[in-house]
């Protein structure tokens, strides 16, 4: 069982060693890092009192050019006082917006349900095994025994709540080649209380033969309110599956 | 159709500013550089960043309870971590203010798009920044802008799952996944500030510095603020809940409600069609470009005054190219110029005192040439003399584009002169017009407290009659005969030039009988 | 006609600056034409015109040292801005006598004041800042 190590054992040659690190890196060769070249010193420093003078100059020069101009800060004690109450407006607007008005999510307390799923669909083609002729024919390194094609069906799923249909869609394969999985991220908002949710996955749409689905899940749920309800998809735990 | 919503948003900002010119006064009035208030804040929310995270634990299960114990230390932790969302906060307020100015005064157009252009970058960054901070307290308000922004994010299908993913049930995010968000949240501001940086580049002399009486009061209003009313976390997220209600803060948060209601589709649409909309603001529609003035090599000796003076860094200095026995030469880049004229007011060689007809100088436009420009001010002062009687003198008034209306004067004794800007004229033509044919009076009228539509025009003015500025007004010029009236307002100018008349006639009165 | 005033260019003239120079040899002709010009007896309108031309491009000469001078950090540049100030308030002066009829081209008074701004800025304003050019660090 590790000891947090005394706060002490550290802050103590951290701070001894610590200084003199850095008094050793600065005579190292820091400080000729950040020296400046003597004519560029002195140049800055011409400028720096180039521009204090005109500063002095400009301050009391102002006013004696024309009458107009641009009005300077306003210092006086009414003016600060005037400053002072803008500011605390300010503060007030910014204060208050910061976290209101209030919003409510959720105004009817309902659950959710969440189901997120990522499934590959049947290939349209099925696979075939290569014969032994066509296996001589490859070169060596490109003998895969299987023929499938890349393009895959779409993904239909169906949600049902107390038997009523609130999701039914198919999902085209991901991918340029439409090869990969087809997502679903589906969200839905149920009634707090009881229900019997039932789920269904296809790997293919639909054909002329009217096929089952390959998934299917029923299950009665009891949903507090607010709560929410996340559903995944592993097609190795037997499809569904309630987080 | 743009003057119809640029105009009243102008005077709407414009009442306001200067309403705020009573408090503040016009050199530290928060509403005429909200741009540089914006940098302001940018620092302290980095600062203050910078201890809020060496303190934040960048696990998901440390993340909330970090925050908790920073907060409760009221005058320390808690302080820096309202200065952090109160300054981020503020940053969005004066952008927004920015933005607004900015297009009230036309400040976005012709050469000017690039600013106006990278400053929507600038807005996305802003706002990843803003959000992205608000996931890592990982409360309930947290859970709720993390979802939102990961199911809007998955609308564009561009991962191969959706992101959402992460946030699916209790067992869902893990600490690789939070720290990305942390990452986001450091890298964010990081490219922000680039980007601000860009933002600025093709301004000469750009100000990011608010004047240190604004910096300390704005400051000092957000540490009062971060004492009064600390900034709070929600309760602790939990993604098997759905959260009830939440405190957005709406600077940030403002479209997440309506994500709710109309969906990521909607969002997109109104996100990138809004964007892509004010990017191509500046060529709605494009501002007619007046040709850049050009140099006239046989009257310039690369001085280098007018590449001082040019408040968009249009004007560079080049080794000669026409043999002539300088170092220098000026030149101008027409894709940098916006034909303000002030290089023409800064040459040495731009004095009035030769033929009409044969006055050359060294940078000039084609029209209105100085040379025209000589003829109608000749003219105007003619006008001007005709009109003048003992209770009127002659006064010329000189303005300029974007200025007060001149057309409203312009009778009996007074004459005025318009140019692109007040900084175009050359301090000798001052000196020109009060010699012995001239007028009584100038009046000088032009953009008010600080807001000159070319930066500088108003400042340079003013610098060079208090001969703090090359070219100097020349001393023997009469100094009670000038005026200027630095505003927009066209009661303003009809009120100082009444003024000033009445001035000039005392004046001319006290002369006659006075010591001749 | 009166012999017009000339100013013949002199070796002291020299600052080794070849902008400089060049300018100053310019100028110094131009003037000379003005004073051939109001010599055959033209004042007035004219002649004020010809001295505004002159006028403009020593403004521009001016300029262009006080350039130089800032560039290589100059430190008598505020007494040398301050005689450029008055010469061009001296020019403007004559330039208003000129159109008030009251330049006659044969003003004494006027060839002191031509030889004090050339000899004078020159020995005291220019060569220092030739000096200072061409030794200092």
């Amino acid at each position: 069982m590790n000891e947090s190590p005394n706060i002490y054992y550290i802050i103590g040659p951290l701070l001894i060693f610590g200084p003199l690190f850095l008094w050793i890196l600065y005579n190292l060769g820091v400080r000729e890092l950040f020296r400046i070249p003597g004519d560029i010193r002195r140049q800055r420093q011409r400028e720096a009192e180039d521009a204090n003078r005109f500063r002095e100059e400009h301050a009391r020069k102002r006013g004696t050019g024309l009458s107009g101009g641009v009005k300077d800060a306003n210092i006086t004690p009414l003016g600060l006082f005037a400053q002072a109450v803008t500011y605390i407006w300010f503060a007030a607007v910014i204060g208050f917006f910061a976290a209101q008005p209030p919003y409510t999510y959720n105004p009817s307390g309902d659950a959710l349900l969440k189901l997120s799923l990522s499934h590959p669909g049947k290939r349209k083609v099925e696979c075939r095994r290569r014969s032994a002729q066509e296996l001589a024919k490859l070169a060596a390194n490109m003998r895969a025994p299987n023929v499938c094609s890349r393009e895959r069906w779409p993904v239909y799923v169906e949600i049902e709540i107390d038997g009523d249909i609130v999701f039914r869609k198919s999902a085209r394969p991901n991918g340029l080649s439409k090869d990969g999985p087809s997502i679903f991220y589906i969200v839905r908002t149920i009634k707090a209380g009881e229900h019997v949710l039932a789920m269904r996955l296809r790997e293919r749409t639909r054909d002329k033969e009217g096929n089952d689905f390959d998934f299917e899940k029923n299950l009665p749920v009891t949903l507090k309110s607010g709560q929410v309800l996340a559903v995944e998809f592993h097609a190795a735990k037997g499809g569904f599956v309630v987080q | 159709m743009l003057t119809l919503l640029q105009y009243p948003l102008r005077r709407t900002l414009d009442w306001f500013e200067r309403l705020f010119d009573r408090p503040f006064g016009a050199k530290w009035n928060p509403l005429r550089q909200p741009g540089t208030l914006a940098f302001f804040f940018f620092w302290v929310s980095a600062v203050t960043g910078i201890y809020v995270f060496i303190l934040f634990d960048t696990s998901i299960g440390g993340a909330f309870l970090s925050v908790e114990s920073m907060t409760e230390q009221w005058y320390l932790g808690g302080v820096m971590r309202s200065l952090h969302r109160y300054a981020s906060d503020a940053m969005v307020l004066t952008a927004i203010v920015h933005l607004a100015r900015e297009f009230s005064l036309d400040r976005y157009r012709g050469v000017r798009w690039f600013s106006w252009f990278t400053g929507i970058p600038v807005i996305w960054l802003l706002f990843l920044s803003g959000i992205s901070g608000y996931w890592l307290v990982w409360d309930q308000l947290a859970q709720y802008v993390a979802i939102g922004s990961m199911e809007w994010i998955d609308w564009l299908g561009i991962f191969g799952e959706p992101v959402a993913n992460n946030f699916l049930s209790r067992d869902s995010l893990d600490d690789r996944f939070f720290s990305l968000l942390v990452f986001i949240h450091i890298f964010g501001p990081l490219f922000l500030l680039f980007m601000m940086w860009i933002h600025i580049l093709r301004i000469n002399r750009s100000r990011t510095n608010p004047p240190r009486g604004l910096a300390i009061g704005s400051f000092v209003m957000l540490l009062a603020l971060s004492f009064a009313h600390p900034a709070v976390s929600h309760g602790p997220a939990d993604l098997g809940m759905v959260p009830a209600v939440l405190n957005l803060d709406w600077f940030f948060m403002a479209l997440y409600p309506a994500f709710d209601a109309w969906g990521p589709g909607a969002l997109w649409a109104i996100a990138f069609g809004g964007s892509l909309f004010m990017c191509i603001m500046p060529w709605l529609p494009p501002l007619k470009r007046a040709p850049a003035p050009e140099v006239l090599l046989e009257q310039c000796n690369g001085c280098t005054r007018c590449f001082e003076d040019c408040p968009y860094g249009a004007v560079s200095m080049q080794p000669r190219t026409d043999g002539r026995p300088f170092a220098k030469e000026a030149t101008v880049n027409a894709d940098l110029c916006t034909a303000c004229g002030i290089c023409v007011g800064a040459c040495p060689m731009s004095t009035p005192f030769r033929h009409s007809g044969g006055l050359k100088t060294g940078i000039d436009f084609q029209d209105p040439s100085l040379d025209s420009v000589q003829t109608n001010m000749a003219d105007a002062m003619q006008k001007a003399r005709e009109g003048r009687n003992r209770e009127q003198p002659a006064v010329l008034v000189i303005g300029c584009d974007h200025g007060a209306d001149l057309s409203a004067i312009g009778a009996g004794n007074v004459a005025s002169l318009k140019l692109s800007c007040i900084g175009m004229l050359p301090p000798s033509f001052l000196d020109y017009a009060l010699a012995g044919d001239g007028v009584d009076g100038v009046l000088l009228t032009g953009c008010g407290d600080g807001d000159c539509f070319h930066r500088f025009g108003v400042q340079w003015t003013e610098d060079r009659m208090a001969g703090l500025r090359d070219p100097y007004l020349r001393k023997r010029v009469p100094r009670e005969r000038l005026h200027a009236c630095w505003s927009t307002e066209p009661d303003a100018l009809a009120a100082e030039l009444k003024t000033f008349s009445d001035r000039l006639a005392a004046q001319g009165e006290h002369e006659e009988t006075g010591d001749e | 006609m009166q012999q017009p005033l000339k100013i013949i260019w002199r070796k002291d003239f020299e600052t080794g600056n070849v902008e400089i120079d060049h300018e100053h040899r310019e100028i110094i002709h131009r003037l000379n034409v003005f004073f051939a010009f109001a010599a055959a007896g033209k004042t007035g309108e004219e002649a004020t015109f010809k001295l505004g031309e002159v006028y403009a491009w020593i403004s521009a000469h001016f300029a262009l040292e006080e350039t130089i001078m800032r560039a290589h950090n100059y430190d008598q540049f505020e007494d040398h801005k301050a005689d450029h100030e008055r010469l061009l308030d001296d020019i403007r002066d004559i330039m208003d006598e000129c159109r008030a009829g009251t330049f006659t081209g044969k003003d004494a008074a006027l060839q002191e004041k031509l030889e004090a701004w050339f000899v004078g800025h020159f020995k005291l304003m220019d060569s220092r800042l030739h000096r200072m050019l061409h030794f200092a660090p």
